[in-house]
């Protein structure tokens, strides 16, 4: 009975998640098969079809890696990729990767200064650096697919290879055969950064790495254990001290840190009001750093609450709000009005429409788009005040000609 | 009734009194300030706000005391070069 109920369970999961996958669909009594699914399980299950593993297998290679190597080999290609974008250290990062970076705004050619051409880090590639490596891989790949449509190339073969990527296993070698051009183009890419081994351009066989099978599995778990390991120590005097060796996290530090000691393990810094603002001038916002400090805080800093010291966060900002003293916008300015009626007229109007900015009892100011419809109005009224006033000239005439008239008569 | 174009500035009293103090610094012609509506804001002309931003960055710079670290490298570093 127990049995029972927990293989009926079983049964039930497994019919959703073919359900959610549109594998397969239901009706009132009975489930049907998506028609290419059918014809490709009926292949499978009969032995026929072309495997696309190669249909003869690979001899043993001699130089074989094992799961640790290439994790290593991931790890390092990947950090190469967001160390260049956190110090625009464009060693190991070719242009292909460059370019696609700069497509998904994540970096940006700066214009000015001495500097003019190099990469900077853009507000989005800030955040992006902030968030975990599957998510960060997700992201670039996404990005890259629509760059490649972007040039015109089809997505499809693409996304075909990296579908297979993510079915296969984690320390087996494939064949290169049987890729179409634009495959073998994308497998070089991902070599690049990181997502595929290959001991040579033109060896016959890759290596998938961990990060290439994580990214349609959605599971990070293994990927991040070294991320979330928190490093970072803030004190209350601004002191920033740093327990790592790793490049990459230290560039990050770098971008709105005043770096001053660096030990084998650890390196020891300041936060002063330049160095954040000269983040604050490539476009971070305080909060971002805040929350970079938070999430990176060293195990022994998280046990205290809040976990940053509340003078730092608030420095932070109080930096942030020093840099926007002066909020300035196009507007238009009426003043020397001929009375008080016509202030009040305009103020109540202006107020009324929502786009009267400032006013006092000599001055009204509205936004710069406002003062189309002020103008109107302002030009009807006039108009209006005209033709009142000759009528009232009118009536005043007609009422000294009768005046006149009574007074003539004896 | 007059019309002027220009910009609002909204800013804190503070810097509203700066504002004004380097109005009156300047020669009548390079004069920016077109009206003083309210404790928080004030009407100027567009060409002057690039100067008007820099001028203010090295108020508040000058206002800002760094304490100097000696007998840091980084700090003797500096020094020497």
């Amino acid at each position: 009975m127990c049995v029972h109920l927990v293989s009926c369970r079983a049964h039930l999961e497994a019919l959703e998640r073919l359900k959610a996958l549109r594998i397969a669909v239901a009706n009132d009594t009975h489930w049907l098969l998506s028609p290419s699914f059918r014809v490709g399980l009926r292949t499978a299950l009969s032995g026929g079809g072309k495997s696309w593993a190669g249909a003869d297998p690979l001899e043993p290679d001699a130089h074989a890696k094992d799961i640790s190597e290439l994790e290593q080999y991931s790890r390092a290609r990947w950090e190469a990729v967001l160390q260049f974008m956190a110090a625009a250290n464009t060693e190991g990062v070719t242009q292909e990767v460059v370019n696609v970076l700069i497509d998904a705004e994540l970096i940006s050619l700066s214009t000015t200064g001495e500097g003019a051409g190099r990469p900077v880090i853009t507000n989005k590639g800030f955040q992006f650096l902030l968030q975990d490596v599957a998510t960060q891989v997700w992201y670039f790949l996404t990005q890259y697919l629509n760059s490649l449509q972007k040039r015109g190339a089809d997505p499809v073969e693409a996304l075909a290879l990296l579908f297979r990527l993510s079915f296969s296993t984690v320390g087996m070698d494939y064949p290169v055969e049987g890729l179409t051009e634009g495959q073998l183009d994308l497998l070089q890419h991902l070599r690049e950064i990181g997502l595929v081994f290959r001991r040579k351009r033109t060896s016959r066989r890759f290596y998938p790495t961990p990060l290439a099978i994580n990214l349609a599995s959605g599971s990070a778990k293994n990927l991040d254990a070294a991320d979330v390991k928190g490093y970072i120590v803030v004190e209350t005097n601004f002191r920033i001290y740093a327990y790592t060796d790793s490049p990459l996290q230290l560039a990050l530090l770098s971008l709105f840190v005043d770096l001053r000691y660096r030990f084998p393990n650890m390196v020891c810094g300041l936060l002063s009001r330049d160095s954040v603002r000269k983040a604050l001038v490539k476009g971070l916002t305080a909060e971002q750093m805040i929350r970079f400090l938070r999430t990176h805080a060293h195990p022994q800093m998280r046990s205290r609450t809040p976990v940053l010291p509340e003078t730092i966060s608030d420095q932070l900002r109080l930096w942030e709000l020093e840099r926007n003293r002066l909020r300035v916008l196009p507007a238009v300015l009426y003043e020397r009005f001929s009375n008080q009626r016509e202030h009040d007229l305009l103020h109540h109007y202006g107020r009324d429409l929502g786009v009267e900015l400032a006013h006092s009892s000599q001055h009204i100011v509205v936004t710069f788009e406002g003062h189309e419809q002020i103008k109107t109005f302002w030009q009807a009224h006039r108009q209006q005040a005209e033709a009142d006033a000759q009528a009232r000239q009118r009536a005043y005439e007609q009422q000294v000609a009768q005046h006149q008239a009574s007074t003539m008569q004896p | 009734m007059h019309v002027h174009k220009g910009v609002l500035i909204e800013c804190d009293a503070a810097i509203k009194q700066f504002l004004l103090h380097l109005d009156s610094q300047q020669p009548s012609e390079t004069r920016f300030i077109i009206a003083d509506v309210d404790e928080t804001h004030l009407f100027v002309d567009p060409p002057s706000l690039p100067m008007l931003q820099t001028k203010l960055d090295e108020m508040l710079d000058k206002n800002n005391f760094t304490p100097k670290l000696e007998n840091t490298p980084a700090a003797s570093a500096a020094k020497s070069s």
